[in-house]
């Protein structure tokens, strides 16, 4: 009977594996039909824009001087003026260092040589040239004048509007060409996507009845809105019990606090949980987002996380060689559902979920505000910065249950504030029951909707905080028993 | 005076400046962007190098060693050994010695199918493929329970096992000239050498593509924390084996293009079966930096190819050969303390320095960075 359960649960595994693997890319196709779509209209809206923008900035000075010569006039004066400028200054100069030469060479054969005359000649020089470039500009801007009337100024704006006839052909013609070729981009993309969307459901249709066929039965039944329950979870190392006929029930968008002191074994209910430790004794029914109940014992660590578990670590597990992007795909690996030779050969299915596992990260970075720290390699950061780094991983995962070890330790005070804040707003924005380990008292009291005291891995109190606080077995295991009760107790 | 502008002229000119968009040097840069583009540039010139080579020998034209080829074409196929045990090493954290053993793997099972049987390439490969793949789940099997130093003592004990076997079962290996076949034709040395650096190409891109998808970032996971890894669906097992049998296969087909290109192998006398070649490849990949691609090959080049290419045509080293091993354990020496991220790390470091020097120019120039 118990060989034929484990046939059945190893069956169901296999066809969960497989309805995932059809999911994932069903719904990997969907979304990117949305998202690429979009893109491909933004590109297209680019490119016309950059056009326009291109030729309206070419075009406009023109119109203004098609309009009015005599502003292309003044231009043209304005140029040639700037230029004989140039050209004086260039001649100014020449003599300037002649003349210095000149000077050096007298004062050279005779100490007291008097310079004032060439110096005299020079500013003279300088003078003439000034008088020179006035007259110039004078005679450039009398010509023009003279030149207006003679310009035809009908004849000027009939080619104008002719180029600009021909400019407007132009940028319709572009138009229609980048409109018409991202149509027919979008329509095949598209067409091949629905055609594709269409079998993956199938297929997952076809995986969901398969499932069916293989329910594993349920002798655990729990409430409607229990999202964890362990009932007497035992965990033996050797003779060490670590943790000891445990029970608890975690509900639907709830945040649990398990707390204790040091040593208490909340670690190891989470290692338990998480299939790290296989528990001695004991289950542990989890309800996955599809609404079925399943026994964790049955599953593998790594399958724990594809049935919507994600945990956090006590001392930050943060993937240091690669970047905080990468270390959110990597906590995404199992909703990639190219296998390993679509993988060898980058078929265009892998760059598809690249692009919607992307997506999704940035999503969460948004969320969790490190935006900045993208493109940065995970080593090195603040510590701070690691912590929300191991949140976000956790977000990437579609979560039912999150399991957070000591999220608030080595934060100090306004962070951990901070901290509450963002749990809160998790467990709003991603509908998910948070389960949390935690030394920081006030933390816990402030954020938890239920807490579940342990000491020596044994259940001490369950209830609200409040109760939890007022709860006498709770403070003696905090801050120890009274010298005078202990005595009490002893002699009794 | 000079008057003498022209309306439409002028108008034309301001219409029309030139800001042609040159559309074919995009292209090129965006090719030039892809990682796999440097790696044909290199097959490409070894490809003409061995053209010369033809060409200098049937019409005398220009003249490129034998000697030189046949180092280049060693580096290549130690360079192919070596990013199979890049992939084991650098991206899942697994130390191996037995990459020696699986060499000789290869070149047995070329040996065999070329001479004993007479099948073509293909069926050769596909036999070494499937030889390997069973090798490396074996030895994959092995190393989901040891870790660390401890794994590259029984790689290595089993790379000696299966040198004594190997060894045992043909004291020394021959193939005739006519006996390796491509297309139904039986191909000569120049032959084998464009097709070890087309096979070292495919190598290549499919581990770049590895390392650029999801299967890469796994094994990164697993590299550097097995409990995250774990804790989001990363499968050990999986991906030991996979890396196992991915540096089987790589170092097989090493041996099978050693075999083809050399034509005779004695295990007893020629080192590439002993433990040297495995040590030889580890530093190498150390040199070079265990994640880089290209610093792989340049470790390889730099352990196998330049005392013949560059360092014997020195007098001193001519005279005294010992003194090539002792320059390159220095070098290893050099590398592995002043820079351990190999030298591909000092690449990087190196264009960022160069990077980060001409902002400096330029701001100390322009101001401010707009």
């Amino acid at each position: 009977m118990a060989q034929k359960n484990e046939l059945k649960v190893k069956k169901y595994a296999r066809r969960t594996e497989r309805l995932n693997r059809c999911n994932n890319r069903y719904s990997c196709y969907n979304n990117y039909l949305t998202e690429h779509s979009i893109v491909l209209n933004e590109k297209r809206r680019q490119a016309i824009a950059q056009r326009e923008a291109e030729l309206g900035r070419k075009y406009a000075q023109a119109e203004l001087e098609a309009n009015d010569p005599a502003s292309m006039l003044n231009r043209l004066n304005q140029k040639a003026v700037e230029d004989k400028k140039v050209e004086l200054r260039l001649k100014y100069r020449a003599k300037r260092e002649k003349t210095k030469r000149l000077i050096a060479k007298e004062q050279r054969k005779d100490a007291a040589y008097n310079a004032q005359p060439m110096l005299d000649e020079l500013a003279r020089y300088e003078q003439s040239l000034n008088a020179e470039l006035e007259r110039y500009a004078d005679e450039r801007t009398m010509s023009a004048e003279a030149k207006l009337t003679t310009i035809d100024q009908p004849s000027a704006k009939v080619l104008y509007e002719k180029e600009s006839r021909q400019r407007a052909e132009a940028l319709d013609a572009y138009k229609n060409k980048i409109n018409s070729i991202y149509d027919r981009k979008i329509e095949s993309f598209e067409k091949k996507t629905k055609k594709r969307i269409e079998r993956w459901s199938d297929k997952t249709r076809k995986a969901q009845e398969k499932l069916k066929e293989v329910v594993v039965d349920n002798e655990h039944l729990v409430d409607d809105d229990v999202v964890l329950s362990v009932e007497n979870l035992s965990m033996h190392f050797g003779g060490l019990k670590a943790v000891s006929e445990l029970s608890f029930k975690c509900h639907k968008n709830e945040i649990f606090g398990l707390i204790g002191p040091n040593g208490a074994g909340k670690t190891t209910v989470f290692n338990c949980i998480t299939q790290f430790y296989k528990c001695t004794m004991g289950n542990i029914v989890f309800r996955t987002k599809a609404d079925t109940l399943i026994h964790l014992n049955n599953f593998a660590v790594h399958d724990i996380v594809v049935q919507g578990i994600a945990r956090t670590f006590q001392n930050v597990e943060v993937i240091r060689e690669c970047t905080v992007m990468e270390n959110l795909m990597i906590a995404a690996t199992r909703q990639f559902s190219a296998n390993l030779f679509e993988q060898m050969f980058h078929f265009p299915i892998l760059k598809i979920e690249e692009s919607v596992i992307r997506n999704k990260a940035l999503k969460v970075l948004q969320f969790m505000g490190l935006m900045q720290y993208k493109d940065m390699i995970a080593f090195g950061l603040p510590y701070g910065v690691l912590k929300k780094i191991e949140i976000a991983r956790t977000l990437m995962c579609d979560p039912q249950l999150i399991i957070m070890d000591e999220p608030a330790a080595g934060l100090n005070d306004t962070e951990t504030a901070e901290l509450a804040k963002l749990i809160r707003k998790i467990r709003d924005e991603y509908d998910c029951a948070i389960l949390l380990v935690e030394h920081d008292m006030s933390l816990v009291m402030d954020i938890c909707d239920n807490i579940c005291a342990i000491s020596f891995g044994r259940l001490l109190a369950y209830g609200t905080p409040d109760d939890i606080q007022s709860n006498k077995l709770v403070q003696e295991a905090y801050l120890g028993v009274a010298e005078d009760e202990y005595e009490k107790e002893e002699s009794a | 005076m000079e008057n003498n502008f022209n309306y439409i002229s002028e108008y034309k000119n301001l219409n029309y400046p030139q800001t042609i968009e040159c559309a074919a040097k995009r292209r090129v840069k965006s090719m030039a962007r892809n990682p796999m583009f440097s790696f044909v540039v290199l097959a490409l010139i070894l490809v003409v190098l061995q053209f010369l080579n033809y060409l200098g020998e049937y019409y005398q034209i220009i003249s490129i060693s034998s000697n030189a080829l046949t180092t280049l074409g060693t580096t290549v196929i130690y360079s192919m050994v070596a990013i199979g045990f890049c992939l084991l090493l650098g991206y899942s954290g697994l130390a191996s010695l037995g990459t020696a053993g699986f060499i000789g793997v290869g070149a047995y099972t070329a040996f065999f199918c070329f001479e004993q049987w007479g099948m073509p390439y293909i069926v050769c490969l596909l036999m070494t493929l499937a030889i390997s793949i069973i090798l490396g789940i074996a030895v994959g099997f092995v190393s989901l329970r040891i870790e660390g130093i401890y794994l590259a003592i029984i790689t290595l004990g089993l790379s000696e096992i299966l040198r004594n076997a190997l060894q045992a079962i043909k004291a020394s290996l021959s193939i005739g000239f006519y006996n390796v076949h491509l297309f139904g034709q039986s191909i000569p040395k120049s032959v084998v050498f464009y097709l070890i650096v087309v096979v070292f190409t495919v190598l290549i891109w499919i581990t770049t593509n590895l390392i650029n998808s999801p299967t890469g970032r796994a094994m990164l996971a697993m590299k550097n924390s097995t409990p995250a890894a774990q804790a989001y669906g990363i499968s050990l097992m999986k991906y030991r084996l996979l890396a196992f049998v991915l540096s089987t296969c790589y170092a097989a087909i090493g041996g099978v293009m050693y075999m083809m290109y050399f034509r005779s192998l004695t295990p007893s006398e020629s080192a590439l079966l002993k433990l040297a070649t495995s040590l030889n490849i580890l530093g190498a990949v150390i040199i070079g930096g265990a994640k880089s691609i290209w610093g792989t090959i340049v470790g390889v080049f730099i352990i196998y190819g330049i005392d013949k290419l560059f360092l014997q045509n020195i007098k001193f080293f001519n005279n005294n050969p010992d003194f090539i091993t002792l320059f390159v354990g220095v070098l290893i020496i050099v590398v592995v303390m002043f820079f351990p991220g190999g030298l591909s790390q000092l690449a990087k470091t190196a264009v960022y320095k160069l990077k980060m020097s001409r902002y400096k120019r330029r701001l100390r120039k322009y101001g401010t960075e707009e």
